[in-house]
């Protein structure tokens, strides 16, 4: 029980299994891979697809009025206006005149899976509402891949969300990203290559849940909680240093390979490694910027403090979720480089929500803030372009003037940074993953719907085909009528 | 209460918006037409150009009547989680509380009055929840002054939780449901034969008291409607059977099954109020939601309501965002709902359906003038309700969201 512990270094991404630890960062045992897909992925489309002569919004600043997005094995090869003569020659073509193209919607905020449709009791498996800190928990051991809702998300556009734990809890677990992929586990539907995230929770929700209970019941009482929690992950990374030294100390003065003659006797025991803590390591990638925060807070004061928070402990926050007074502090948001993800009208429902404005999105854009517009809600989720539309609307009416292409990052390029997987999503870009969504008409008007949904290069919802979109597992039977 | 006094409108000059594209609420549309109004009425609609102090140009604009939003508790919440502002529950262990009035509660200087009005909702039916029979609701305008407190003896409906919601107060079963509502009904009939003898204390036990009893006769006489919350297709047939049997008006609202039951709707003429956004299995009475449920409603003949706020515990749409309106709308055209019949559901169809028909929902001549000049489609997102009167009075953009907006737009000093 010695010796497997160390080999790895610190991997909390995919593809550093072989990095190696640096001086300020810590050795941890890792026994298990955590984002990396165990269960086969869906298999890449081998057939490659040209969609031509639709308005083709990239998310990445070009429209082209008469473009054409071309992919094979998953992945955009070509993007542009006019023709494009390299088709293979058994590629499947789609003649989208009238139609718009965009890259596959992404939500920053999702609890499809773990607070599924329909409301059951005995599916309710997003909060593990026991303890206020819970950074041991992770969204992807309580998602249920068959909830309807993520169906009905994915004929709305949306290819990418973040499940987050929910917001009783002030750390509430590690999120994670999945594609939205008919799949039958967690770990099938992981974007490969996506950091995890860490769920916190500003605000009321956790004092509503422990102020009768264990606390916090205040405000303070939330803010000692999180430097309690951040202290002891300092701690612990100071007791895996401790021992990577003694480890390194006992190792020079082990006698090397070719004194095959010891006898045992000349050994001495390596030093015994600190107990193993599943929250703490949790916040330790944190620390390390291996796991991303996406931070529930409403109030402007509560950013603030919570930004100040993570300079007293060395991490960073990666959005602010709701967020609905970011308008408040928008040069502070810019100048820290935080997204905040936002709705577009909602507000009201509790104090903390009180200040919310329709224009939010838009002052944020004005202001050079990464503006995110996510859900929060099975409904929303099925028209998230809707919600941006309405949110550049709210701005017109102030004098913001919103582009296309930057409304469409709100639901796109933005939320693809703050899940940190910008490099492979997000844009119609030469490389990037083929999810694409072809619209019947502009993306932003409220009469339009998609008409074909493509995951990885896969073609996962056609409308025009009556077999084109796969009821999850729980709907069969039980929403249609059985003759 | 104080609008009994009739503190009477001021009289307001006439206005004329002038070559403007209407539609007009019942389907139809007139193309540029001038509109009069005057001391709160449209008292013109026509191809003329109107001699008046005050004309509006309404070219490349569209004119409607004013949303009419059907299942609000505007002005009952400010803050939902802040339960010193919440107004819309009579919470009873016996889950009937017919004599409950939403009127009592409303507040019509609540801050969502003006916000939701910048979207063209000029009038609301304020409806309480909770329990088996809820209470009476009543319309209200978003006037956001005294005179808009609706007088609480003359209530529009009566509210009533027939689905999941109601099991606590009913022996935890659909059964205990309309059992409940049986003995409610019968309660009521011995109530009207036998009012001396109760009075005198001379009766059987009865469920509910008698200033209960005596809310539920107009049900009974059938001068309001009985909105019943349901959504199983099972229980909209016990409804419709319900309301057969007992000879009274009944509307459905939420309604996600309905589509399975279209064509028992449409014999009775039945009104469905439907969430359109929320068309999902979010619980187990709405496996089979589906879209297009307005859109076959409508088709089957049904006469079809939408509307932004919901009364369930699984999808609550709060009351400040009923400004939703008309994507909800919007919404039900991309999935069948005829764009010329679009608007009606929350005009004319919701004023007929609710008796105020000869008031509001079209414009025309004689109805009040709650009015909405919009930029352009008004079911269109990145259209503005640029000017919003009702009852005659321009409504000030003035509101707190607004009033935030501009602080914080202010270029720092």
């Amino acid at each position: 029980m010695k010796s497997v512990y160390f080999s790895l270094g610190l991997c909390f991404g995919l593809g550093c299994a072989h990095q190696k630890s640096e001086s300020n960062k810590t050795v941890l045992p890792v026994f298990l891979q955590p984002v990396e897909a165990a269960d086969p992925a869906p298999l890449n489309q081998e057939r490659a697809v040209l969609i031509k002569n639709a308005t083709v919004m990239t998310a990445a600043g070009p429209i082209h009025a008469n473009g054409y997005v071309y992919f094979e094995k998953g992945r955009i090869a070509a993007v542009g206006t006019g023709d494009f003569s390299q088709v293979g020659t058994d590629a499947l073509v789609v003649d989208a005149k009238g139609f718009f193209v965009t890259p596959g919607l992404i939500d920053t905020h999702s609890h499809m899976g773990v607070y599924p449709e329909p409301a059951a009791s005995g599916n309710q498996d997003g909060n593990e509402a026991t303890a206020p800190t819970t950074p041991e928990v992770w969204a992807e051991h309580g998602f249920w891949p068959q909830d309807p809702s993520l169906r009905r998300a994915r004929e709305g556009g949306i290819t990418t969300i973040q499940v987050l734990p929910g917001s009783a809890n002030l750390i509430g677990g590690r999120s994670f990203v999945a594609k939205l992929h008919p799949t039958v586990s967690a770990r099938q539907a992981r974007f490969i290559g996506a950091p995890q995230g860490l769920k916190m929770a500003c605000g009321e929700n956790p004092k509503r849940t422990y102020g009768e209970k264990s606390g916090p019941s205040t405000r303070m009482g939330n803010v000692a909680g999180y430097r309690a929690a951040f202290q002891q992950a300092h701690e612990y990374r100071h007791s895996w240093q401790k021992y990577q030294r003694d480890l390194e100390e006992w190792r020079k003065q082990q006698p090397g390979p070719e004194d095959t003659h010891e006898t045992d006797e000349d050994l001495s025991d390596p030093p015994e490694p600190p107990a193993r803590d599943f929250a703490l390591e949790t916040l330790l990638a944190v620390l390390d910027g291996k796991i991303l925060v996406h931070n529930h807070c409403y109030r402007a004061d509560e950013m603030s403090l919570m930004l100040d928070l993570a300079h007293e402990f060395g991490f960073k926050i990666r959005s602010f979720h709701h967020a609905l007074e970011a308008y408040k502090i928008r040069d502070r948001l810019r100048q820290e480089d935080v997204s905040v993800s936002t709705w577009a009208d909602w507000w009201g429902f509790k104090m903390e929500a009180f200040d919310g404005v329709p224009q939010n999105a838009a002052m944020l854009a004005q202001s050079g803030v990464r503006a995110i517009i996510h859900s929060d809600h099975e409904a929303d989720v099925r028209r998230l372009n809707q919600e941006a539309a309405k949110a550049v609307t709210s701005g017109k009416k102030f004098g913001i003037e919103i582009d296309p292409d930057t409304a469409l990052r709100w639901v796109t390029a933005n939320p693809a940074w703050a899940l940190g997987v910008d490099q492979l999503t997000g844009t119609l870009e030469v490389g990037k993953a083929a999810d694409i969504v072809i619209w019947d008409g502009s993306p932003f008007s409220v009469y339009t719907k998609t008409a074909k949904v493509f995951i990885d290069g896969i073609l996962e919802f056609d409308r025009q085909d009556p077999n084109g979109s796969r009821l999850t597992d729980f709907e069969l039977g039980t929403s249609e009528i059985q003759p | 209460m104080i609008t009994h006094i009739l503190l009477s409108l001021a009289v307001l000059a006439p206005i004329a918006i002038e070559n403007v594209k209407v539609e007009v609420g019942d389907g139809t549309i007139l193309k540029r037409t001038t509109v009069v109004f005057e001391d709160g009425k449209i008292i013109a609609v026509g191809e003329h150009s109107a001699d008046t102090a005050q004309k509006i140009d309404g070219r490349n604009k569209v004119l409607t009547p004013g949303f009419l939003e059907v299942e609000s508790q505007l002005g009952l919440i400010e803050v939902d989680l802040e339960k010193a502002t919440q107004d819309f529950t009579f919470k009873s262990v016996d889950g009937l509380q017919p004599a409950f009035r939403a009127a009592d509660g409303f507040n019509p200087f609540s801050a969502h009055v003006p916000v939701n009005r910048e979207e063209g909702v000029t009038s609301a039916i304020i409806s309480p929840t909770g329990g088996l029979i809820s209470g009476t609701g009543s319309w209200v305008p978003l006037l956001a002054n005294i005179e808009s407190i609706p007088s609480a003896d003359k209530p529009i409906a009566m509210f009533a939780t027939v689905g999941h919601d109601a099991f606590q107060t009913a022996g935890e079963a659909r059964g205990g449901v309309w059992l409940k509502l049986r003995q409610l009904f019968e309660d009521v009939r011995f109530y009207q034969k036998n009012q001396a003898a109760i009075q005198r204390g001379q009766s059987r036990p009865l469920l509910v008291s008698p200033i209960h009893l005596e809310a539920m006769v107009p049900v009974l006489a059938g001068k309001i409607p009985l909105v019943m919350r349901v959504h199983r297709a099972s229980d909209i047939i016990a409804a419709i059977e319900f309301s057969r049997r007992e000879q009274i008006k009944i509307i459905i609202s939420g309604g996600a099954e309905a589509h399975v039951v279209a064509d028992y709707l449409a014999v009775d003429r039945i009104p469905v109020i439907i969430h359109q956004s929320i068309q999902s299995p979010f619980a187990f009475e709405t496996l089979m939601a589906k879209d297009d449920n307005a859109a076959r409603l409508d088709r089957a003949g049904v006469p079809v309501i939408l509307s932004a706020g919901s009364w369930e515990q699984e999808n609550w749409l709060p009351s400040q965002n009923i400004r939703r309106l008309r994507q909800e709308v919007g919404i039900a055209v991309s999935y069948g709902l005829s764009r010329a019949r679009a608007l009606a559901s929350i005009t004319s169809t919701p004023a007929e359906a609710f008796g105020l028909q000869t008031q509001m929902g079209t414009v025309a001549v004689g109805k009040r003038a709650d009015l909405v000049l919009w930029s352009g489609d008004p079911l269109e997102l990145s259209s503005v309700a640029e000017s919003v009167w009702i009852a005659g009075e321009l409504a000030p953009q003035k509101n707190r969201q607004r009033q935030l907006v501009e602080r914080y737009l202010k270029p720092k000093s």
